[in-house]
């Protein structure tokens, strides 16, 4: 059932990968954006503020948990190439339990996102 | 856009905004870095989408005629290779500097028709930026004249020059910017308003010619109005917002310039003023992003070339 629902948000402009995404589950924030009614147009640019605001938090945590000398280095890689699996690695590498890191914050941020989509 | 989705949106867009800040504040070293790079952080997805299309036009390039690769490259001009995102930042500001000085006038003022058509032509193909010198009737009297460095703004009740975090050299505006605070809050500033004191400008509303009588209408209009400043002598170029009414004319300069804008334009040292270009953005999405712009907006600045 919620393969069909998933599967009526076809992005007119894909939303590029980022390596994180591996770690990330987006369906229950797609099936809330889906009880909207809204035009396609707008689920795609509603589900890209979503994904920005998620990116944008784990960064931080990824920032908060990575030694500061690495920073740059990590930045660089990111800014090259988003979505390469070596940026996993060498996160891996540096800090420890960074996939559960990434995916408890992103169950919260996406508990804050839907309780801000659920607001009236 | 339906009013559902407007709502929607903002509410998220907000928690966006707050995610921005909140980074920000706790990295600083990172954000600032990100920005050297011209990094807009929200467009991560993009950007790598953009960088996607910039290989396959440089495959195209590299590989068409079954000829040696490097000579076919080399041989393209810069200007194209501007336009094809493969251009380094140093040609973009050297063909930027060539092309614009030849098409502006000696003196400042305002620039006669033909030039402000190439002019506009140029910078659009240059850096993907819609760009004119009279957006929806309204014009500014002078697009060519001589820019001051102004001093930081308050941007919301409460701001000190501690917490601005570059060229704190210029100290900090005892009164308010033409247009107020850009902030409600410290709390509830968002990046694009700690982006909009960072990159503003000074224009002289107050001579208008209309400005006695349409004084809130023109007001309204020009609150925030996104604006390029080019300089001329060195090709480096800034997207800013109008964010104060000024120079007096007495002072023999026409318009002013954030300490961050100044510095993006290289007039930060020395005298602290220069003769810059300044036109209207045409951005009514707000895809244009703030700061200092040396490649293509449309096809992206390639990682190396």
């Amino acid at each position: 059932m919620f393969g069909l629902q998933i599967s009526r948000i076809r992005l007119k402009t894909p939303i590029k990968k980022v390596f994180w995404d591996k770690l990330i589950e987006m369906d229950d924030i797609q099936i809330q954006i889906d009880q909207y009614g809204l035009a396609q147009k707008e689920k795609t640019e509603l589900l890209k503020v979503v994904y920005q605001t998620i990116d944008i938090r784990i960064l931080d945590v990824i920032l908060s948990s990575l030694p500061k000398e690495k920073h740059q280095s990590f930045l660089d890689k990111l800014t090259k190439t988003p979505q390469h699996h070596k940026l996993l690695k060498f996160l891996k590498e540096n800090v420890e339990d960074i996939e559960d890191k990434i995916k408890d914050l992103t169950k919260e941020v996406k508990k804050e996102i839907i309780e801000k989509l659920q607001e009236h | 856009m339906s009013k559902k989705f407007r709502n929607l949106h903002q509410r998220i867009e907000k928690l966006k905004q707050e995610s921005l800040v909140g980074l920000r504040e706790k990295h600083k070293d990172a954000t600032d870095y990100l920005q050297e790079k011209k990094f807009f952080l929200p467009k991560l997805r993009e950007h790598s989408g953009r960088l996607l299309a910039g290989a396959t036009l440089a495959g195209t390039l590299l590989l068409g005629g079954g000829r040696s690769a490097e000579p076919r490259l080399l041989q393209t001009s810069a200007e194209e290779r501007v336009k094809l995102g493969l251009a380094t930042s140093e040609e973009v500001k050297k063909i930027i500097s060539e092309k614009i000085s030849q098409l502006l006038p000696g003196a400042i003022g305002k620039i006669s028709g033909g030039d402000r058509d190439k002019i506009c032509q140029f910078l659009q193909e240059i850096l993907g930026i819609d760009v004119c010198f009279n957006l929806e009737g309204n014009e500014l009297n002078f697009s060519f004249g001589w820019m001051g460095y102004e001093q930081h703004l308050q941007r919301f009740p409460g701001d000190t020059l501690a917490g601005h975090d570059e060229e704190q050299v210029a100290g900090i505006a005892p009164g308010l910017g033409g247009w107020g605070y850009f902030a409600k809050s410290r709390q509830e500033m968002t990046q694009e308003e700690y982006l909009m004191e960072k990159y503003y400008v000074a224009v002289q509303t107050m001579y208008l010619p209309e400005w006695q009588i349409r004084t809130k209408e023109l007001s309204k209009w020009y609150k925030h109005r996104k604006v390029i400043v080019v300089n001329p002598e060195n090709g480096t170029a800034c997207v800013a917002v109008v964010g104060d009414a000024g120079p007096a004319a007495w002072t023999g300069k026409q318009f002013g310039g954030s300490p961050e804008v100044m510095k993006r334009l290289d007039l930060h040292l020395g005298s602290r003023k220069g003769k810059v270009l300044l036109l209207f953005v045409n951005d009514p999405d707000g895809k244009v992003p703030l700061g200092p712009i040396d490649f293509n907006l449309k096809t992206g600045q390639p990682e190396s070339v």
